[in-house]
């Protein structure tokens, strides 16, 4: 009796953080732990950094360096000591994000009864495609296309809390657990998640402020969190990464068929008024990641993007290049507003400043939050393209023509080419559109197909450059 | 203001509370004064009983007297008291006095004249002082040997007349002095000297729950009384107290010297933890003061080391340090470190005693180890360095240079040398006042006491006030019940210099003049054009020096305060004569704030480019509050029977700890006249108000027995059971426990003979497990941060911290102990050896995971190490005369400290060092940074190993690891070259009595450790020659081949590194106290209406000699001080 009691003075509850026990007590506690997930997305060392626009992009060869550290970085030098440190930060963080879902999975279902409405299907089901985007990625970065070597030792598939390590999974089989909890988040958010049936996309202050008039903070901006379209899309990406065309297609197109997620007017995109100026296709994202409020990344934008001396900019004719200024992209809306091209400092060369992730300082608004894109509806149609190809080829060169249009260029593709030259057209078309967004870094590796560098330099389509090690940390401290 | 009111209050609530109590004993006490017993058969105790219970008269007689045996009948109706006990003693050889309500029971003394008894004779003699012979000593007792009867006491002259038979052995017993016994001699008058007792503390152990007999104690244990304490160096009882036991150990601390707003750090048998490591780099200046740190118990409860080191030194009665596990078992989770036990003073009864102090302190800073360039040898030392060479620095080009060292020596020329080194620093004068004043009767004591104290630093304008009044009440209501209150309100004032760091002014160069023509401050007083090798525009930097008095001069301050409440209530009663029960309470509620402003104009804001004027200037709050509650309850058992002697406490005691912090800056101040936060443009940008909120809890019950025979063989047992907080869920209860044994050889039969020679012989053998819980709680539980300063679009995101080990445990130390207790020719000289060996396994320690489990580390309870060494403490009465008594003290200590075993993730970080030390970002190259090694001491110095400079080429010789040679620093050669800890450390000294005067010394030593030398790296050889730098750099650096020199080229800028060429042997003799004082002659003293008066000197650091010259009190000098202080009871 004594004892007990003692034991319960001595229990005592943390004030200024919170037990894990006190935070699962409530359905709050459970969207704050979803909340928190997101912000560990959102931060530097992930989507709000490193694998948006300053990691994978550099070895992209999408900019343009005198700096030794980032020249490091785009020539693929994965001993050179802050790569090093970057690839742990980058895994670290990942997993990280990965323990915080498990720790939500670990608890929802004891606590079931605790949820109001759809709240337990949409936070669980938004726990499971976190969990498999962040593991997809890591997959993408740490281990071997599945082109190349699909059985070989992939990346460890963490589904529960534990400090002990797990086994490696290989690359099919992590493949695998991806599509499986994407497919049972699919179907948790199937009869739960407003984006399927009434909900409008739009930017927020449009009239009737689509997506941030729910009373509900937690309902409002779908779009910022996983939702249906997200699994779909995500399941897309997976079933095309280990070859499954018909799998991929279907999901693909359920997204571009759900016709939820409606091209960027050009007015928007072409806007000279800054505070009415789409930057980013915001209607046109599926998912993204929220960076609006985080002052490190956004100041750490601006010395990426802005300033005498950008750190990561492109040469001009790097870009002039990439969007085939000197052929049919002297329109495309993106060449001319995603760059702004200007002399920076003492250098003689011109450089072209990506706008993509600019704001405008407030009390200045601008027409849409500041985000770094997930997943976007024009991967979609790339993906219908690639995956409809073999089957119906001008159903494919459909989807292709579709999103060079909308980006207002105008000479469609009209003749069949080889697949090959197809997969070329349709690599070139990405690499325009993910600028700024790494997603083309891993359309290289899956196609295994090699990088090319402006300065004439190609990086051989090897594991050397495809496969970043693993951390030393990894290595050193697992006990399988 | 608010302290006072408050504490009026108090005692307001107190005194109703007392009244009350008296109100009830008083009820109690309205017994019948007469008698009625009707009893068969009875014995005397039944009757006494019967009388107890309807008189209320208690009964006080000795197992000697002959009670037993007989029984009577009984038959009293009404009848007086006295009268009934001349009937019921009628038939025993017994007789009665009745003293205040207790009856006390003697055995009849043969009457006068009859039998063969001896004729009584008259004797008459004085007792004095044994040691001036002189002093008379008023109120000694003197009792018959024989019959133990009390014969009567000394008069105001020290003059006594008894009447005894002639050979009848007199007992003589006075506070403070041995107890004498003198056979009585008739004729001429006696003469009876008593000999003070050395240190009547040292008769007994104060283990904080209990009080034991010196001679049953197994444990180790150094008692300091607190005016010895005193004595030594009245401004600082940590200092004072290591002077006692070598063991209890103060790191130097070199960055901070002698600002009295410094906490120091200590260790008691060496480290037990390891150091935290947060992810942050170590090296030896930045381990927090609270690691490692000894638990203090202030009249039975834990308190801070801040505390301590504000408690008012004429308060203290006594402190003990607790060593070895027998000694601090009954603090189990806490004891690991040792315990240091502080006991204050007690009010005495009798009619009102003032007693007053007061102390003035003279502080000097003490720059003997400063040597810095003058004027013209900086210059020639530019000039030698490659300064004005073109070539050198992209910056400037020679005619430039020319320019540059030109307007310099005119400088120079024109006689300007300014002594930057003293302008920041002052002598200062500090003054103490405490009064004391106590008094009341046997049922109740009083004692009030009021201080006032400051200590100005030696850095102008820093400095720590004291101010502090406390109230004890001792009530006894009733003979066998005690209670006791006291209440100490404390405040503190802290001021840091405006003055910043003194290592600023140790850098400015004597040819800056401070002041322009017209007297104004110059803020820049220099610009130098750096080349930062970036590209372009960048390449070239203006980086300005500025004025470090122009900052001075600004309305900039920082300081703190806090303001505390103690109030401590205990009971105490005798619930038969063998058995007691304590109840203590405790209460602190101490509330703490910290200001720092930074003027708008501050050289911190100089580089604030235009667009941010308006963000100029900062204010920084911050709140700390702290409520503690402490509560244990214990029942003591003591019990001699026979030749067996039982000493037990049974107690439990619970705490808990609240901790409560708050702080915000605010920004943007218009100047710096109006610095009231109210002024302040907004919050700091991006700035968000930060709080903190722990709690701590702790119970634990105890048990503790001594038991000697025939005082012996003794034996000492003690078991705890502690639960805490901090501890994982897995594992809330600790068990801790120790044991002792002792043998008093002196006791034993074949000693007798050698009694004269060897009057004290103690062997005690001791081996026990305490623990520590050095860890933050929550450790232990998975534990959720909310990202309050950046919301995502859909709500706040909680985020998990740690990875919570359920499993975590406390620290454990096995430890132990075999010492031994001799005293020689009647404790003419004293000898205390110790020999002790600690083993702590289960440190707390940082466990690297792999990190896809989502954590790169959790803490576990991995890695040992051990602390073994010896103590000996030596004591001479070296000479003692009629007037003069010279006694000589010795200690010495030393530890030896290894690490057994650590966690993979310690060995990972000394990588991460190595990684650390070799990025020239870091600026670490030429300090050893700390780390870990198995075999190897926590204290070992790590660097890379070196054979000196090359004559031929200026250049340093480094020996890699596979020792070959070579001219090229690699951090990979980094090996242990040194070991801080000294073979040997102590103190030794002495005090002379003569006459009134008193005359102690004590001087530090240590002798064969090593340290590194960082100012031969940081002002000598990395020292940037564009500020001043230690004269060896001019003085002794390598200038052409052939020159044998401990320094490189002098025109060598390079990076100097970690290497053992620093490392020095750190041998030192310091005279840290000396000590004079006179009392004033009681006969002298009392025509003047005084009890006591005595004038003192205490000057403290006052010599040092050290085998390594290096500048100490890098930001804060080092200072001595000389204080004066006179002392009054009246």
């Amino acid at each position: 009796m004594a004892f007990t009691s003692c034991k319960k003075f001595l229990d005592v509850k943390p004030t200024s953080q919170i037990e894990q026990d006190q935070l699962f007590e409530n359905e709050q506690g459970f969207k704050e732990a979803l909340n928190g997930v997101y912000t560990l997305c959102a931060a530097q060392s992930l989507y709000g950094g490193s694998l948006t626009f300053g990691y994978l992009d550099i070895m992209a060869q999408n900019y343009d360096f005198t700096d030794v550290g980032y020249t490091n970085i785009a020539s693929f030098n994965y001993t050179y000591v802050d790569m090093i440190n970057r690839n742990a930060d980058i895994w670290n963080s990942s997993y990280r994000a990965i323990a915080n879902c498990n720790y939500i999975l670990n608890n929802i279902d004891k606590k079931k009864s605790l949820f109001t409405g759809h709240n337990y299907e949409l936070i669980k089901g938004e726990a499971l495609a976190l969990r498999a985007y962040l593991h997809f990625d890591m997959l993408r970065m740490f281990a071997p296309s599945y082109k190349s070597k699909p059985n070989a030792s992939g990346i460890p598939y963490i589904t529960s809390v534990t400090i002990k390590s797990t086994k490696f999974s290989t690359v099919s089989q992590a493949i695998d657990s991806v599509i499986t909890d994407l497919k049972t988040a699919r179907t948790l958010f199937r009869s739960s998640d407003p984006i399927v049936s009434n909900y409008s996309v739009g930017y927020p202050g449009d009239d009737g402020a689509p997506e941030v008039s729910d009373a509900d903070l937690f309902m409002q901006n779908r779009r910022h969190r996983m939702n249906y379209f997200t699994t779909c899309g995500e399941l897309a990406r997976a079933y095309l990464y280990k070859n499954d065309m018909v799998n991929s297609l279907a999901m693909a197109r359920e997204v571009i068929n759900s016709n939820r997620f409606p091209a960027t007017n050009g007015t928007d995109f072409n806007q000279s008024d800054n505070t009415k100026k789409d930057r980013i296709f915001y209607k046109e994202l599926i998912s993204c990641w929220y960076i609006n409020d985080n002052k490190d990344i956004k100041s750490f934008l601006l010395a990426a993007f802005a300033g005498d001396a950008p750190l990561f900019s492109p040469t001009s004719t790097q870009i002039d290049d990439i969007y085939e200024s000197g052929a049919d992209g002297a329109d495309d809306w993106r060449y001319r507003q995603w760059f702004f091209k200007t002399k920076v400092g003492s250098s003689s060369i011109e450089r072209a400043l990506l706008q993509k992730y600019l704001t405008n300082t407030a009390p200045v608004k601008n027409l849409h939050p500041l985000v770094a894109p997930a997943l976007r509806l024009s991967e979609m149609y790339y993906i219908a393209a690639e995956a409809s190809f073999d089957t119906d080829p001008l159903k494919a060169m459909d989807y292709y023509n579709k999103v060079r249009r909308s980006r207002g260029i105008g000479n469609d593709l009209t003749d069949i080419p080889a697949r090959a030259d197809f997969i070329g057209l349709l690599l070139k078309e990405a690499r325009k559109e993910f600028y700024g967004e790494s997603q083309i870094f891993y359309m290289y590796k899956r196609l295994n197909v090699p990088i090319k560098a402006a300065s004439g330099v190609s990086y051989p389509a090897t594991d050397k450059v495809f496969v970043i090690p693993l951390p030393p940390d990894e290595e050193a401290f697992r006990n399988n | 203001m608010r302290g006072v009111k408050c504490k009026f209050l108090l005692v307001l609530k107190l005194t109703t509370v007392l009244l009350l109590i008296g109100a009830l004993h008083l009820s109690a006490a309205s017994y019948s004064q007469t008698v009625t017993i009707s009893r068969k058969n009875a014995t005397l105790e039944t009757l006494f009983g019967d009388i107890k219970q309807q008189t209320g008269y208690l009964f006080f007689y000795s197992e000697k007297i002959n009670t037993g045996g007989k029984t009577q009948n009984v038959e009293l109706k009404n009848v007086p008291l006295t009268d009934a006990l001349g009937i019921l003693l009628k038939s025993y050889d017994l007789t009665y006095t009745i003293v205040n309500k207790t009856i006390v029971i003697r055995n009849k003394v043969p009457e006068e004249g009859s039998g063969e008894a001896a004729k009584k004779a008259e004797i008459n003699g004085t007792v004095v002082d044994s040691i001036n012979n002189k002093t008379t000593l008023p109120g000694v007792s003197i009792t018959l040997k024989k019959t133990k009867t009390f014969l009567g006491q000394t008069n105001g002259n020290g003059e006594f007349k008894v009447a005894v038979d002639e050979g009848d052995i007199l007992v003589f017993t006075y506070i403070g002095y041995s107890t004498r016994e003198v056979k009585a001699v008739t004729g001429k008058p006696m003469l009876v000297k008593l000999g003070q007792k050395m240190n009547n503390i040292n008769d007994v152990v104060v283990t904080g729950y209990q009080v034991i007999k010196r001679d049953n104690y197994t444990g180790s244990a150094i008692s300091v009384k607190g005016d010895d304490l005193k004595r030594v160096n009245p401004n600082n009882i940590i200092q004072s107290l290591a002077a006692f036991d070598p063991s209890f150990r103060i790191d130097q601390n070199n960055l901070l010297g002698s600002d009295p707003n410094a906490l120091p750090k200590i260790n008691v048998r060496g480290s037990t933890t390891l150091p935290s490591l947060n992810g942050g780099v170590l090296d030896r200046n930045n381990l927090s003061s609270s690691y490692n740190l000894p638990a203090f118990i202030l009249d039975g409860f834990e308190v801070s080391l801040q505390k301590v080191t504000d408690l008012d030194i004429n308060r203290i009665a006594s402190i003990t340090i607790l060593k070895d596990a027998a000694a601090t078992a009954v603090y189990g989770s806490r004891a690991a470190n040792g315990v240091i036990v502080i006991t204050t003073k007690a009010p005495k009864p009798g009619k009102l005693q003032l007693n007053y102090n007061y102390e003035l302190t003279v502080t000097a800073p003490d720059l003997t180890d400063y040597h810095v360039l003058n004027a013209a040898q900086k210059l020639e030392y530019e000039k030698l360095a490659g300064l004005y060479v073109a070539g050198t620095s992209a910056a400037y080009n020679q005619d430039q240079l020319d320019e540059m060292y030109y307007s310099r020596l005119k400088n120079v020329v024109s006689g300007i040398n300014t002594y930057w080194l003293s302008q920041p620093l002052q002598n200062t004068f500090g003054h103490k006042h405490s009064l004391y004043a106590e008094g009341g009767d046997t049922t109740f004591r009083y004692g009030v006491d009021l201080r006032y104290q400051n200590t100005p630093g030696v850095m102008k304008g820093s400095g720590r006030t004291r101010y502090s009044g406390g109230m004890v009440f001792n009530y006894n209501p009733t003979r066998n019940l005690l209670f006791r209150n006291e209440l100490t309100v404390t405040q503190v004032d802290a001021t840091d210099s405006k003055y910043g760091d003194f290592s600023t002014y140790v850098r400015m160069n004597p040819y800056y003049p401070i002041r322009d023509g017209s007297g104004n401050l110059i803020r820049e007083v220099a610009n130098w054009r750096v080349d930062t090798h970036a590209e372009g525009a960048d390449q070239f930097k203006n980086v300005p020096v500025l004025n470090p008095l122009y900052e001075a001069s600004l309305g900039n301050f920082s300081k703190n305060a806090y303001l505390e409440v103690l109030d401590n209530l205990s009971i105490d009663w005798k619930i038969t004569p063998s058995l007691r029960f304590i109840g203590l309470v405790s209460i602190t509620d101490n509330k703490a704030t910290a200001d720092q402003f930074i003027s708008p104009y501050s050289n911190v804001f100089y580089l604030t480019p235009a667009s941010e004027i308006q963000n100029r200037g900062s204010y920084t709050y911050a709140s700390n509050n702290t409520l503690n509650i402490d509560g244990n309850a214990r029942f003591v058992y003591n019990k001699l029977m026979g030749d067996h002697a039982i000493n037990a406490v049974l107690g439990a005691n619970i705490t808990s700890d609240k901790n409560d912090a708050k702080s915000f800056v605010a920004r943007g101040f218009s100047n710096d006249k109006f610095t009231n936060v109210g002024f302040a443009r907004s919050y700091e940008p991006d700035g968000r108000p930060n709080g903190n909120i722990t709690l701590t809890r702790l119970v634990g019950t105890f048990l503790t027995t001594n038991y000697s025979y025939k005082n012996k063989y003794l034996i000492d047992g003690t078991f705890r059971l502690d639960g805490s907080s901090a501890f994982g869920s897995n594992s809330r209860f600790a068990p801790f426990y120790s044991g002792g044994l002792g043998w008093n050889i002196h006791r034993e039969g074949f000693m007798k003979g050698l009694s004269s020679v060897i009057n004290r012989m103690k062997l005690t053998v001791t081996a026990g497990m305490v623990g520590s819980v050095d860890f933050p709680p929550y450790l232990s539980k998975t534990t959720y941060s909310y990202q309050t300063a950046n919301w995502y679009s859909t709500g706040i995101g909680a985020v998990v911290n740690n990875y919570g080990n359920e499993s975590l445990k406390w620290q454990k130390t096995d430890n132990y102990d075999v010492g031994l207790d001799l005293g020689l020719f009647n404790d003419r000289v004293t000898v205390i050896p110790h020999y002790y060996y600690k083993l702590t396994h289960g440190l707390v320690n940082d466990i690297n995971i792999a990190p896809s489990t989502g954590f790169s580390t959790y803490k576990a309870n991995l890695g040992d190490m051990t602390n073994k060494g010896y103590e000996l403490a030596v004591t001479v009465n070296a000479y003692r005369a009629k007037d003069i008594n010279v006694n000589l003290t010795a200690n010495l200590a030393h530890n030896k400290n290894t690490i057994v075993k650590i966690s993979n993730a310690l060995k990972s970080y000394n990588n991460m060092v190595d990684t650390m030390q070799a990025n020239v970002k870091n600026n670490l190259q030429g300090t050893p940074l700390l780390r870990y090694q198995e075999g190897l001491s926590l204290n070992t110095i790590w660097a890379v190993k070196s054979l000196g400079i090359d004559p031929e080429t200026g250049k340093e010789i480094y020996v890699k690891r596979d020792g070959s040679l070579t001219y090229d620093y690699n951090v990979k050669d980094t090996q242990p070259v040194g070991d801080i800890t000294p073979k040997a450390e102590g103190y030794f000294g002495g005090s002379v009595t003569y006459k009134q005067f008193l005359l102690s010394f004590s001087f530090h030593y240590q002798l064969g450790g090593q340290m590194y030398n960082q100012t031969l790296v940081d002002r000598v050889e990395n020292a940037d020659p564009r500020f001043n730098v230690d004269s060896r750099a001019l003085e002794e650096r390598w200038k052409k081949p052939g020159d044998i020199s401990f320094y490189k080229n002098i025109a060598d800028l390079g990076t100097t590194y970690a290497t053992s060429r620093f490392v020095q042997k750190d041998n030192l003799v310091e005279l840290r106290s000396v000590y004079l004082s006179y009392d004033l002659n009681r006969i002298v003293a009392k025509k003047l209406g005084l009890q006591m008066f005595r004038v003192a000197l205490t000057a403290n650091d006052i010599f040092r000699s050290a085998s390594a010259g290096v500048e100490r009190g890098i930001d804060y000098p080092f200072a001595r001080s000389l204080t004066c202080s006179l002392q009054a009871t009246f």
